[in-house]
């Protein structure tokens, strides 16, 4: 269920979210940094976790990436971007009602792990896939 | 009256609601530079970003400026055909847009 | 950072595989898609609209997403209401180009009596001019806007450009010369990386082929991080091969234009489009 603060509204929540990290996890500068605000430091590795992306990602300033969970009693879904200077990338709340499921489209900057962070029954579980990012030739 | 910076699609299949959503946005990450004067071009994505259905909610993100320009967003959740889908997100200048849609309605 | 951009360009037209010096574009094309068919086995000629997406699967999945919700559809809205938009005298680009999905396929032409090429951008800023109104930039912008709108209305229509008469042929032998030209610092010609070497990458880049290149456009490139013209884009690949680019709209660029416009006789319109 989704935290109290947030669903009051997000226009009202200016610093829930760094609360609830123990400062801005969009701040932090490495992935131990990330699951240790998380909580989800040890995570287990969970093969429930499916990771849609490419291979080598055609432009990484947009790489869709789709993330589902098949983990019972997904309430969060995180992806961090390992080599991004700023690890986090996104932090999904699922709602009731919702299917552990998200679509979205990311910048990556170079080669990368996708880490995928699942909380569910108040435990967390994890995932990774692998993005190449490649300079483009003649690209124009 | 203002243009929505929101293009949101629902569409009702089998008792889920697809939700698919484009925002006209810049995700500045506060990295990049102006190529001309050397300086830093000030972070400018959004950090917030709430779906409610009916007004209960259904998703919530936290962003970063690491989502990509033009953000995309697509989810289901189980819901009904007379549903309201409203989305609305808020930026880290404190900007924000909401936007509402009946389900199907274009 | 200096650049080092010439204006060479060398002309060397060897009687090659593909085309003969005195084929017309009806043979030309036969003899592209035959070349094809080989070179690019077991991929479906009619896909080659998609570019490299009828090539390559990971990419084409990634494509396929962006597709989902494409960021041409934020332009779109935008082209669709210039297209409405009144002019001062009252008038409005349904007066010059009158059902919209009819127009895209009409581009590009040969105009007999002038001797030229009419492009969709081209017309764009005529309808402008003559109505007193001033007209856009050539390559990004209100344009492409305008002329995405009109693409997607135009979706599903056939490619429909045959020269025929001389002076048809002659701007159709113009941009076939130029297509198959070396030029710049790197001595490339269009066709060495978009027919010789179409399917492979260079660096990483994977090389889209000549056939169905021009149907997509305009064209939103993430690397753009918005939309822009087929003459924008012409101006790009010439900067990457090291040589001058020539300006939007010119001769040179009308004339390639209509040359790879021939070359695409029959596939699908399919603006605007998504590429990286």
């Amino acid at each position: 269920m989704a935290s109290a603060a947030i669903s009051t509204g997000i226009l009202s929540t200016n610093n829930a979210f760094a609360a609830a990290h123990g400062g801005d996890i969009r701040a932090a500068k490495s992935v131990d940094e990330v699951l240790k605000m998380l909580g989800a430091t040890g995570a287990t590795e969970s093969g429930d976790i499916k990771i849609k992306a490419p291979e080598i990602a055609e432009n990484g300033a947009v790489v869709p990436v789709g993330i589902t969970s098949n983990i019972a009693g997904t309430t969060e879904i995180t992806s961090i971007t390992a080599a991004n200077p700023t690890p986090f990338a996104a932090k999904y709340i699922i709602g009731e009602s919702a299917v552990p499921a998200v679509k979205s489209r990311f910048k990556m900057g170079k080669t990368t792990d996708v880490i995928v962070v699942v909380k569910a029954g108040g435990k967390f579980y994890t995932a990774k896939a692998n993005v190449k990012v490649t300079k483009g030739g003649c690209g124009g | 009256m203002a243009k929505s910076t929101i293009k949101l699609r629902t569409k009702e299949k089998g008792g889920k609601i697809q939700v698919k959503a484009l925002i006209t946005h810049p995700m500045e990450t506060g990295i990049r530079k102006n190529k001309k004067t050397g300086k830093k071009i000030p972070a400018h994505y959004i950090t917030d970003l709430e779906v409610t259905a009916n007004g209960k909610p259904v998703i919530t993100a936290e962003w970063s400026g690491s989502i990509s320009k033009n953000p995309f967003i697509s989810f289901k959740y189980a819901g009904s055909k007379s549903d309201s889908v409203t989305l609305t997100w808020k930026d880290n200048t404190g900007k924000s847009d909401s936007l509402t849609k009946k389900i199907g309605e274009k | 950072m200096k650049k080092l951009i010439t204006t060479v360009a060398l002309f060397a037209i060897a009687l090659t595989p593909i085309v003969t010096a005195q084929a017309g574009p009806a043979e030309d094309q036969k003899a592209l898609k035959g070349y094809f068919t080989k070179s690019l086995a077991g991929k479906d000629l009619n896909d080659f609209g998609n570019g490299v997406y009828a090539l390559d699967a990971d990419a084409r999945s990634q494509w396929e997403e962006i597709e989902e919700f494409p960021p041409y559809e934020i332009a779109l809205d935008t082209g669709s209401e210039l297209w409405d938009k009144k002019f001062k005298n009252g008038k409005s680009f349904e007066s010059c180009f009158g059902d919209i999905t009819k127009v895209r396929a009409k581009y590009p032409y040969h105009d007999e009596a002038k001797d030229t090429i009419i492009t969709l951008e081209g017309e764009i800023n005529k309808c402008l001019t003559d109505n007193g109104e001033k007209p856009f930039k050539w390559k990004k912008g209100k344009i492409a806007a305008v002329s995405a709108h009109i693409a997607y209305a135009g979706r599903g229509q056939k490619v429909n450009v045959q020269p025929k008469t001389k002076k048809a042929l002659a701007w159709y032998n113009k941009g076939k010369n130029f297509f198959y030209a070396k030029r710049g610092q790197l001595n490339l010609s269009c066709a060495d990386c978009h027919v010789y070497n179409a399917g492979r990458k260079a660096r990483g880049d994977l090389l889209s082929p000549l056939y169905g290149h021009p149907t997509h456009f305009p064209v939103f490139r993430s690397k753009w991080g918005s939309l822009g013209t087929l003459h924008r884009r012409y101006g790009g690949c010439n900067k990457n091969v090291r040589a001058k680019p020539f300006k939007a709209q010119s001769d040179e660029y009308k004339a390639l234009e209509y040359f790879q416009a021939a070359m695409a006789n029959g596939l699908e319109l399919n603006g605007p489009g998504a590429r990286k």
